[in-house]
């Protein structure tokens, strides 16, 4: 372990781990709010849309995430969209994601009895009133852990799109390799990086669960 | 300015071009024998060692059950990706001479070891205790208590979440090709590069892949029902 590679590359590392900090962001960001729609779909769509997003999902999710990056890094500019790499990477792993972000809320969904909507539709509350108002907020708080967690691999999933060529913590570490033949100072870095981020991530979800069971039972 | 380039695109390359499958269908057949070699033995290797594990992380306590847990908890917060890094190009530096097959399945095992272990953990931890002290009063050995009363009632509730971390290991075989493993998506890099063609043999390892996975996902389904006769 040489010491002093690590402290020269210390800023290079720093920007490349800002990086894929805001890979994982704009990824999880996007990947949350295309899940959310696709749950929503598919919950108030009749049988027909609920088949067909199912099918989307399951098709998404057979396909390793690599093959999915390639797929959406080749696509994009067949349809005409010529946009940076880096962002054909955080379309890819947003999509990706969004089928299992979508699949966390159905699930959160079904798990709400059903009397609760029932309910609310015999206080003359309007379809969308009840999804709002009282199957919501109960979804989100069942979906908030399964959540953190998916953020988490979201973390660790951006190392990836290193391979078609995003600039980031693991192609920033592999060019620090090439270059000082050190390989253990500097992927042993890049993991004690992603460590603490994905760490962190995990820990704040068995937290928030610890919290939201606490609240629920009183 | 725009437009003619749009106009040539539509038809120039916006095609599916089924040929360029066709005829390179010979690599892809070796890439998914190889993907399937692969995922055979790296699941194998971290079925064994995932027991193994799971086992001593319910019975070691103390430093050994501590170094057990932070190994745990390492693999399962770091990308894949980096420790194969690590382990392709750093063995070589300390003289240890893998081949690429080799320290992909290494790779594999050591991350996937963890997956396994935490599954077949929760399952043995679901077998009630009652059971385990009720089996004691017979007069069982403690061998013959871990195989006749605790194992097949763990191995059937752990089925389910097992055929989903092989296909996990499956797509995560995938990322071979970042070392140059001659596998599935290898072989679409490759004939990409030939043919030039980008998009086709893309579509082309994603269907080989979707199939892979529906069929393991079908498997388990049949082996569920097969394994909850032991419940």
């Amino acid at each position: 372990m040489e010491f002093q590679l690590l402290v020269n590359a210390a800023p290079l590392l720093g920007k490349a781990l800002l990086q894929t900090l805001l890979i994982a962001l704009v990824s999880i960001t996007l990947a949350f709010t295309i899940g959310f729609v696709l749950a929503e779909i598919s919950i108030l769509g009749g049988r027909t849309v609920g088949f067909l997003t199912r099918c989307l999902t399951e098709a998404i999710r057979g396909v390793p995430l690599l093959v999915f990056v390639f797929l959406v890094y080749y696509l994009l500019p067949r349809m005409g969209l010529y946009i940076d790499t880096m962002y054909s990477g955080c379309v890819a792993l947003s999509v990706f994601f969004a089928m299992y972000v979508a699949e966390i809320l159905r699930g959160a969904f079904r798990a709400i009895s059903k009397v609760q909507s029932e309910a609310g539709l015999a206080l003359g509350m309007s379809n969308w009133k009840v999804q709002t108002i009282v199957l919501l907020p109960q979804a989100l708080r069942i979906a908030l852990p399964p959540l953190m967690n998916l953020a988490a691999i979201m973390i660790k999933a951006t190392s990836v799109v290193s391979i078609i060529g995003v600039w980031e913590l693991t192609l920033a570490t592999n060019e620090l390799v090439m270059r000082t033949m050190a390989p253990f100072t500097f992927f042993l870095a890049a993991l004690v990086m992603y460590f603490v981020l994905c760490y962190g991530t995990v820990r704040c979800a068995s937290h928030l669960s610890k919290r939201l069971n606490k609240s629920q039972r009183s | 300015m725009l437009r003619p380039r749009a106009a040539s695109q539509l038809r120039g390359s916006n095609v599916f071009d089924w040929s360029i499958i066709v005829r390179s269908r010979a690599d892809l057949l070796d890439g998914v024998v190889l993907t399937i070699l692969l995922s055979g033995i790296a699941g194998a290797l971290s079925l064994i060692g995932g027991l193994v594990l799971g086992i001593a992380r319910i019975k070691c306590r103390g430093f050994v059950g501590a170094v057990l847990t932070a190994y745990v908890e390492l693999m399962r917060n770091t990308p894949l990706l980096v420790t194969l890094y690590l382990i392709y190009f750093g063995l070589p530096m300390i003289g240890l001479e893998l081949p690429t097959f080799g320290s992909v399945v290494l790779v594999l095992v050591l991350q996937h070891v963890v997956f396994v272990s935490e599954v077949l953990r929760g399952g043995l931890l679901s077998v009630p205790l009652s059971q385990i002290e009720a089996a004691r009063a017979l007069g069982m050995r403690p061998m013959a208590i871990f195989r006749i009363v605790q194992f097949p009632q763990a191995w059937s509730a752990s089925v389910p979440a097992l055929i989903g971390a092989l296909i996990l290991l499956v797509h995560d075989t995938s990322l071979g090709a970042a070392v140059s493993l001659v596998d599935l998506t290898m072989a679409a890099k490759v004939i990409s590069q030939r043919t030039a063609a980008s998009f086709e043999p893309f579509v082309a390892i994603a269907v080989c892949y979707s199939v892979i996975s529906w069929l393991l996902s079908r498997a388990g389904q049949f082996f569920e029902r097969r394994a909850r006769i032991a419940r």
